[in-house]
């Protein structure tokens, strides 16, 4: 979302490539040129106090000092978009009388709703959960194989990205090396200028995250500060020797990644 | 290849997440059969579910928030839900049964009346979006935050001591959070049934929030279009079916169809569109105490729902109720509106005081 603190650029990017918002505006003119005395008030009224008291480049000021700007999309919700819509479209199939008229109606919500390949159906979204939980089955086998490795009742680990992601909503156990904000807002091959308290976690990134074996002395420090038990990367970037050089050896492999523990071996 | 213990295990779990489910919707209509006979009011069928939904969550925080600010064991808060909710059970179950059944041969008369290609409908994309939510893999940083809380909940027996994405311990309590019992009561299901936080969330509280938007739809439809059954599910089913293509992941499609089960699907789905039932219904009549009490307990319920709504549901009520002052020119409009977005006054304050420092450490 944007957080340059303009209103036109946030409904933007709340809209994305759909045209729901012309669409809505469509159906809020509809609705104010059809409606009774009361109802066109309403619809303006509405509009003016919105405008007036929240979807300005002041307010967005505002809020964001109360909050943050990158959370004011949630006043969007209170937009009524699918509502309306759905009200015009109601009205519209439930008053006409023949079927091809209605067929004309579907036929131009379903291009209008669907037909600018935003809709959340594709082939992928079709689908049925590989597991009870939902959850990629290697980062399952990956918590699983710590959880039978672990002397330590809640093992510090330091996850590639994707694994760490969905570790603890398998396993409550697991305590993170990494922590969330410095995922979200260091996860790169920058250098360490940027990444102030988070420079441990950065240094842990860099390794198994993207692979990166040249910073021995870094990581050694980063592990020790961060207390960490167990390390998760793609096997893919060959980390066996370097790893085992920092006294974390190889515990088992799955999938595309393998299980580094600390003083431990195959 | 799955085996037969673990198919074996995998059907009772799915059996307990129906039985959840359906537990809960029991409970909404208790709860709303119980509110309506205290404090003597006529809501409409649906009406009573939806304000017992709302009223069960409310009620859950009144219990809930002082024991997580005290930072009490979390089996005590589960001890105590479940010996209120079968104490309210046993009295409400006896002293409001006349009302109950007929409540549940009126909704079950009002299918009957409805049936057709309609109804149809809106039970095919009310099913085919509850599958939809089920069957996606979303996976986020706040999906992570979120059901890690309520698995950290359960498996410290501590309310926000730890932090829900890294499983640390934190130096005091996160009110960005904690002022929400939500994901508290999430992790009690979890608890009694014995399960993960993300079969509960996704399968459970993700369907709960899906069917509770479905019945708002009908609610305003209702309203909308006169009372008439068939113009209100074709209403639903347009409602829902339009999520489908409104895709960016802001939009309140998002999160009934990625993200039903956190809390701010609810404040995007069931919290805001009630609201906006609350105030079509005051657009009929600001006279019916029935219509005033209801946007009380929708907005009264919105922080206990979601945190998102500490500031959203009281300015969208203010801005709703302040156009039809402006229509109405009649004080009391305000006056009561006054009285509804209160308690997330007091929220707000403590929320500010939160963010200017004051901080309740953890001990």
């Amino acid at each position: 979302m944007s957080q340059t603190g303009d209103i036109i650029q946030t409904i933007q990017d709340y809209m994305g490539e759909t045209i729901y918002l012309p669409m809505f505006l469509c159906c809020l003119l509809i609705c104010y040129c059809t409606g009774k005395k009361d109802s066109r008030k309403r619809i303006l009224w509405l509009s003016v106090l919105g405008i007036l008291a929240i979807f300005n480049n002041v307010s967005i000021r505002v809020i964001g000092k109360f909050t943050d700007t990158i959370t004011y999309y949630r006043f969007l919700w209170a937009v009524p978009v699918l509502l309306a819509i759905a009200y015009v479209i109601t009205k519209a199939i439930t008053g006409l009388r023949k079927i091809w008229e209605k067929a004309v109606v579907l036929g131009v919500v379903l291009l209008l709703s669907w037909g600018f390949g935003s809709s959340f159906v594709t082939e992928e979204s079709l689908r049925f959960p590989e597991n009870k939980y939902n959850l990629p089955a290697e980062a399952i086998a990956v918590c699983d194989i710590i959880a039978q490795d672990k002397d330590e009742e809640r093992p510090v680990v330091a996850f590639d990205m994707g694994t760490q992601l969905a570790s603890r909503a398998y396993d409550p156990s697991i305590v993170w090396g990494i922590r969330r904000k410095a995922y979200i807002e260091h996860n790169d091959m920058e250098g360490y200028e940027e990444a102030g308290k988070y420079k441990a976690d950065k240094v842990l990134i860099h390794a198994v995250n993207y692979g990166v074996q040249g910073e021995g002395e870094l990581l050694k420090k980063a592990l020790s500060k961060r207390k960490v038990d167990y390390i998760v990367t793609f096997t893919g970037y060959g980390m066996d020797a370097y790893f085992e050089g920092l006294g974390y050896s190889l515990v088992d492999r799955c999938g595309e990644k393998s299980v580094y523990g600390k003083g431990k071996g195959l | 290849m799955v085996s037969t213990d673990e198919r074996g295990i995998l059907m009772l779990e799915l059996a307990l997440c129906l039985l959840m489910a359906l537990f809960l919707l029991a409970e909404f209509m208790i709860f709303g059969v119980g509110i309506q006979k205290i404090f003597r009011l006529d809501f409409r069928k649906y009406e009573v579910i939806l304000t017992g939904f709302f009223v069960y969550f409310g009620i859950f925080q009144i219990v809930a928030l002082p024991m997580i600010l005290l930072q009490r064991p979390f089996h005590e808060l589960t001890a105590l839900w479940v010996g209120f909710i079968l104490l309210a059970n046993i009295i409400l179950l006896f002293w409001a049964r006349r009302e109950l059944w007929k409540l549940a041969a009126g909704i079950c008369r009002g299918f009957w009346q409805a049936k057709g290609i309609a109804l149809l409908c809106a039970l095919l994309i009310i099913g085919f979006t509850c599958y939809f939510h089920s069957a996606q893999q979303y996976l986020g940083w706040d999906t992570s935050y979120y059901i890690g809380t309520v698995n950290t909940t359960v498996y410290t027996d501590s309310m926000y001591v730890f932090d829900g994405a890294d499983g640390t311990a934190g130096k005091f309590l996160n009110l960005r959070y904690a002022l929400s019992s939500f994901y508290m009561h999430s992790a009690i299901l979890c608890r009694l049934a014995s399960m993960n936080a993300i079969i509960v969330q996704k399968y459970v509280i993700g369907t709960i929030c899906i069917l509770v938007h479905a019945l708002i739809l009908f609610s305003i439809g209702k309203r909308l279009f006169g009372r008439e059954s068939k113009k209100a599910l074709s209403f639903l089913f347009w409602g829902m079916f339009l999520n489908y293509g409104f895709n960016t992941i802001y939009t309140t499609s998002s999160f009934l169809l990625l993200r039903a089960y956190e809390a701010k699907g609810f404040c995007a789905n069931v919290v805001i569109p009630a609201i906006f039932y609350a105030a079509i219904c005051l657009w009929e009549s600001q006279q019916k105490r029935e219509h005033w009490w209801m946007l009380f307990f929708f907005v009264f319920a919105s922080v206990p729902l979601s945190m998102s709504s500490i500031f959203i549901a009281p300015v969208l009520t203010a801005i709703l109720l302040a156009a039809e002052w402006l229509i109405r020119r009649d004080w009391r409009i305000l006056w009561r509106g006054f009285w509804c977005v209160v308690p997330n006054g007091l929220y707000l304050a403590v929320y500010f005081l939160y963010t200017q420092g004051y901080r309740i450490a953890v001990h």
